[in-house]
């Protein structure tokens, strides 16, 4: 009985227009599943699409996705993400045709396998990106992009991490993904980033996206409160701010990132490595330990980002900004001034108005 | 204390006691400044800085036990801990990242304060080795106050925070 109230609850609050969340898309019947992916997992992706059962078995706002629909025909060709994460599970069915390179800055060769049974950070921002378009598994936003894998880990000097930034030039990277943040950025870390993204890309500059972490405060002096980078927060099911979502004067844009009770579904290490409980080799929206937070956002952004590049790769960084701070939906329930509010940065992205 | 010896040597000058009696007073108070010295010097010594410059602006460090784990792996030096202004964690060792217009303008630097360069890591950034974690925060500052040097700070080691 209470589950026929959630949904037609759901219902009513998808007519009148996402739940008390205001968006300019309002007037846009929201787009429902293409039959033409065939990836098993596709229809818990809620953060790309809507699919209406699942959407309504969880009471997810009909406008929480980015709104993937119209771009299945842009896959990210041709660009060059750069992960810098905490290793990656390269023997993932789902990575297959994707790693072009990869760099241990602790060993210093190209091993970037997890460190530890438990860990699956990398492989799973990784997945969001570019997990292949193969029939098993997710849909990756840019599925045919390449990717160039960094690892990180938990204690890094500045010189490791200007030495990861290099690397990833060095690799011809497009796009720069970080799912971290020391909340303390050294000088010569911020220089580094900030030539990277004004003169990097033969002058184009480096579009580097920055989560902007999890813990309900402000950026501070962060990497992602650097003005050049892409700082991503989150969005939760309603189509809100998530709570835990970092907020300040530098944040760009939001993107879903879930929450305790409905994560991310995307990649986990293989088999009994990684937290999957339901499925070894992904992490579900309901798994008992799902991803959740702006490390799952960051790589939506970079894996639309790609896209956006595949279909114009002159675009300079300061273009791409510029569309994503005017093509996102004014979301929440606060006020924007000049288009921006330092809870919401410019709105939530909105792939497909981006894509037009 | 000195105060104290330099009155009684003065009061000496203007009284003399007998030559051997005067001998062993000049004596003692010697060694007594030389006592007074040593420990001096040990004072300063251990009073190193505890700040660094950052986007010219002075910023304390808090001296801390280590409470999580930044250990370097590939290094066997010392590390000490503070907490930063923001709160975190930071590990300082023997390396100083620091900016000069070129390598020319490097070379003094190491010279003058006993430095060994580790790693270039662009044309203007480098990795410069102190001889002891003890004396980098000094050095570093010293360093940050030089005409050819637009910046200067401890390698520090941070915790990357997966969010």
């Amino acid at each position: 009985m209470s589950r026929f109230l959630i949904i037609m609850m759901t219902m009513l609050f998808s007519a009148c227009g996402g739940g008390g969340s205001s968006s300019d898309n309002d007037n846009e019947p929201p787009i429902t599943l293409d039959k033409s992916i065939n990836e098993p997992y596709f229809y818990e992706q809620w953060y790309l699409e809507k699919n209406s059962t699942f959407y309504q078995d969880n009471g997810i706002d009909a406008h929480a996705s980015i709104h993937f629909g119209k771009t299945y025909h842009y896959t990210g060709k041709g660009v060059k993400v750069a992960v810098m994460d905490d290793g990656l599970d390269i023997t993932h069915p789902e990575l297959n045709n994707s790693i072009i390179a990869t760099y241990d800055v602790t060993t210093k060769t190209t091993n970037v396998a997890h460190s530890s049974m438990r860990e699956h950070h990398g492989t799973s921002t990784t997945g969001i990106i570019t997990a292949n378009d193969n029939g098993i598994g997710i849909k990756g936003i840019a599925s045919e992009s390449q990717i160039i894998f960094l690892k990180h880990r938990e204690g890094m000097s500045d010189s490791e991490t200007i030495e990861l930034f290099l690397k990833a030039k060095e690799f011809g990277a497009d796009i720069i993904n970080c799912s971290w943040g020391t909340y303390d950025v050294s000088e010569s870390v911020k220089e580094v980033i900030q030539d990277l993204a004004t003169n990097g890309r033969d002058g184009k500059g480096v579009i580097i996206v920055f989560a902007t972490g999890n813990d309900a405060q402000d950026m501070r002096n962060d990497e992602s409160s650097i003005p050049e980078v892409i700082a991503v927060g989150s969005s939760d099911k309603e189509n809100l701010r998530a709570w835990y979502s970092n907020y300040g004067e530098h944040i760009d844009v939001l993107a879903p990132g879930g929450d305790l009770d409905l994560g991310i579904t995307t990649l986990d290490d293989m088999g009994e490595n990684g937290i999957a409980t339901l499925n070894d080799d992904y992490l579900l929206a309901k798994d008992e330990e799902s991803l959740v937070g702006t490390s799952a956002s960051a790589p939506i952004v970079s894996g639309v980002i790609a896209l956006m590049l595949e279909k114009n790769p002159n675009l300079t960084r300061d273009e791409v900004e510029k569309a994503l701070h005017d093509k996102s939906d004014k979301i929440g329930n606060l006020d924007y001034v000049n288009g921006f509010n330092e809870y919401y940065g410019y709105g939530k992205i909105n792939v497909g108005r981006l894509l037009k | 204390m000195i105060v104290m010896l330099i009155s009684l040597e003065n009061y000496l000058k203007s009284n003399p006691l007998s030559p051997s009696w005067e001998m062993i007073v000049n004596r003692g108070v010697e060694k007594m400044k030389q006592i007074i010295s040593i420990i001096i010097i040990l004072l300063f010594a251990n009073a190193s800085d505890n700040f660094y410059y950052q986007n010219d602006k002075k910023t304390e460090l808090i001296p801390i036990k280590n409470t999580e784990k930044l250990q370097k792996k590939d290094s066997n030096q010392t590390i000490n801990y503070y907490k930063t202004e923001q709160g975190q964690i930071v590990g300082v060792t023997q390396e100083i990242i620091i900016k000069v217009e070129d390598k020319k303008s490097l070379e003094p630097l190491l010279k003058k304060y006993n430095l060994n360069l580790k790693q270039n890591l662009t044309t203007k950034l480098y990795v410069v080795e102190t001889n002891s974690t003890q004396e980098t925060l000094e050095i570093t500052n010293s360093l940050y106050a030089e005409e050819n040097v637009s910046y200067a700070h401890p390698n520090f080691i941070k915790r990357i925070d997966k969010r």
